[in-house]
């Protein structure tokens, strides 16, 4: 998988957990190096289709999918797709910040460490950088050796972001990576989020319509499953063509 | 309050008291009978003497033979049962099917209701005639086919309360390292393991403890005699044969032959007591704080 090809595409897309239908035919075309938003009520499915550009609905027993996700032309669910390698690709930011009960600076190195990188300077450079990229540098700089877990839960989150883009992926899927955080660090992720999306393709799932509308190109609204509606996150905002997106954006349900 | 209550309360209280005062019991007895042991025989000579023969017309009182004994059969002990243990542990977590998992589990905690006797056989008829024909040198009786499947004995000690450690790492934690491309065995070994060790650890030492203090393997299978050496090829003795070597002989009750098996009692009482407070200790220091 070359940097370049990042482009995220999913066709006629099928997916269950057992017996429900959790994805319904989705079809989605999305752009390079922008911010596509997910959003839509609980339970739409919209989180189940994040985790499968990167694969990690995997894990949960009884979960399949039928058709196609390509990445820069790609099907990452053919047999010969190494999940590992796919996911250095394709990094991702959870809901809750999860960092390693390591160190700061072992935690944004892990990525480097487990692809066998191990000479001192090429790591910490790497450190610094990622943290820098994720504004978090002048924050922890002095105490880089100190455990992650000490952090406050906005600090986590960036350093989970650190930690993803050290591996230099070319897409980032953020699962609704503000929702445990207080408006001054939701303020700070989503301003990294702005700035990252030039050298990203990114998409975050978020139940934050006025955060969709602040950070995203494109929105994508789904409901039951089903993808209603795809758009420029303005003109979705401004004239939605579907009923249910229009009571969804103005708070009727949700 | 209703005078059954009462009656229920006084029971409960009755039954947690009388545990106390058994455990005070037996240390009584220990302490008492080991203190007319030590007006003879000085701490210092138990604690340095580098021969352990009460029993012999020259009698030398040194512990230290009975300890090299135990901690021999011990190490050997915990090092089939860690590597093994831990394997077992981590493939049931990350890799086995929840049905795999359900079927193995039982299965190797039956390991650890065999009885001892029977384990002392194994090791005695089958494990060290099997070692005899790759370490020819191999004594018929020796620390290592007893510390082997000691090993085996204490396997799902280690594997069941690894694996409950395991399990209790956060779920979010497995997802950050396969979100960053780690293979399974990278999140297993690089993270679970790690962010368990506490829980690990204390598996370990709960292993240590029941190794220690593990008789009928030992006496059937490593020997009696008492030899101050780490080699595991030639006969040892550990201090809870000893101890059963003694008590089921002819020595005459109150003489100070009959007083050792107290001092070897306490040393083996301060091992396991020090090893389970090390462990209760870690459990309540490390414990990883989730939510």
């Amino acid at each position: 998988m070359s940097k370049t090809a990042s482009k995220l595409e999913a066709i006629d897309l099928n997916a269950y957990y057992g017996d429900f239908h959790a994805l319904k035919n989705i079809n989605i075309d999305m752009e390079e190096k922008a911010v596509t938003a997910f959003i839509g009520p609980s339970g739409c499915g919209k989180s189940t289709f994040l985790r499968t550009f990167n694969r990690m609905n995997d894990y949960i027993e009884g979960f399949r999918v039928e058709g196609q996700i390509l990445i820069g032309g790609q099907d990452i669910y053919q047999k010969n797709v190494r999940v590992d390698e796919l996911r250095k690709e394709v990094g991702m930011v959870f809901q809750k910040p999860n960092p390693f009960p390591k160190s700061i600076y072992e935690n944004v190195v892990y990525g480097l460490k487990i692809q066998g990188i191990k000479k001192k300077s090429v790591l910490e450079e790497a450190a610094e950088t990622s943290l820098k990229r994720a504004a978090l540098w002048d924050e922890v700089k002095d105490k880089l050796h100190k455990s992650a877990l000490a952090l406050s839960g906005g600090q986590q989150q960036r350093l989970c972001i650190a930690r993803a883009l050290a591996i230099s992926p070319s897409v980032l899927l953020m699962d609704e990576p503000a929702s445990a955080l207080d408006p001054i660090s939701t303020a700070k992720v989503e301003e990294l989020i702005y700035e990252l999306k030039n050298d990203y393709t990114i998409v975050i799932v978020t139940h934050n319509m006025q955060q969709a509308g602040r950070v995203s190109d494109s929105t994508a609204f789904f409901y039951m499953g089903e993808l209603v509606e795809y758009a420029k996150t303005k003109t979705m905002f401004t004239s939605p063509k579907d009923n249910r997106t229009q009571n969804y954006i103005t708070g009727r349900f949700g | 309050m209703r005078v059954s209550e009462k009656i229920i309360e006084g029971l409960l209280w009755l039954s947690a008291v009388i545990t106390i005062l058994i455990t005070a019991g037996i240390i009584w007895v220990l302490l008492s009978e080991s203190i007319s042991f030590f007006q003879v025989v000085s701490l210092a000579e138990f604690l340095t003497e580098d021969e352990w023969t009460p029993l012999f017309a020259e009698k030398e009182f040194g512990i230290l033979p009975l300890v090299a004994g135990t901690l021999l059969t011990t190490a050997i002990a915990i090092a089939v049962a860690l590597p093994l243990g831990l394997t077992i542990a981590v493939y049931l977590n990350e890799y086995a099917h929840a049905r795999m998992k359900q079927i193995v589990k039982p299965m190797l905690e039956v390991l650890a209701t065999i009885p001892t006797v029977v384990y002392g056989f194994f090791a005695l008829t089958v494990v060290t005639p099997f070692l005899q024909t790759l370490i020819p040198s191999l004594a018929g009786f020796n620390a290592l086919s007893a510390g082997i499947v000691m090993g085996i004995m204490i396997i799902p000690m280690i594997s069941s309360l690894s694996e409950d450690a395991i399990s209790s790492v956060p779920r979010s934690l497995r997802e950050a390292a396969y979100g960053m491309g780690s293979t399974r065995l990278q999140t297993s070994f690089g993270v679970m393991v790690p962010a368990a060790s506490s829980g690990i650890v204390v598996s370990v030492i709960l292993a240590i403890s029941r190794a220690v203090g593990e008789t009928m393997i030992v006496a059937i299978a490593a020997g009696q005699q008492p030899r101050l050496t780490l080699n595991p090829l030639v006969p040892i003795e550990t201090i809870t044969t000893y101890i059963v070597q003694v008590s089921l002989g002819d020595v005459p009750q109150g003489s100070l032959e009959y007083k050792t098996i107290f001092a070897a009692g306490i040393t083996l009482f301060v091992f396991t007591f020090a090893l389970n407070n090390l462990s209760f200790w870690i459990k309540k220091k490390y414990q990883e704080k989730y939510d």
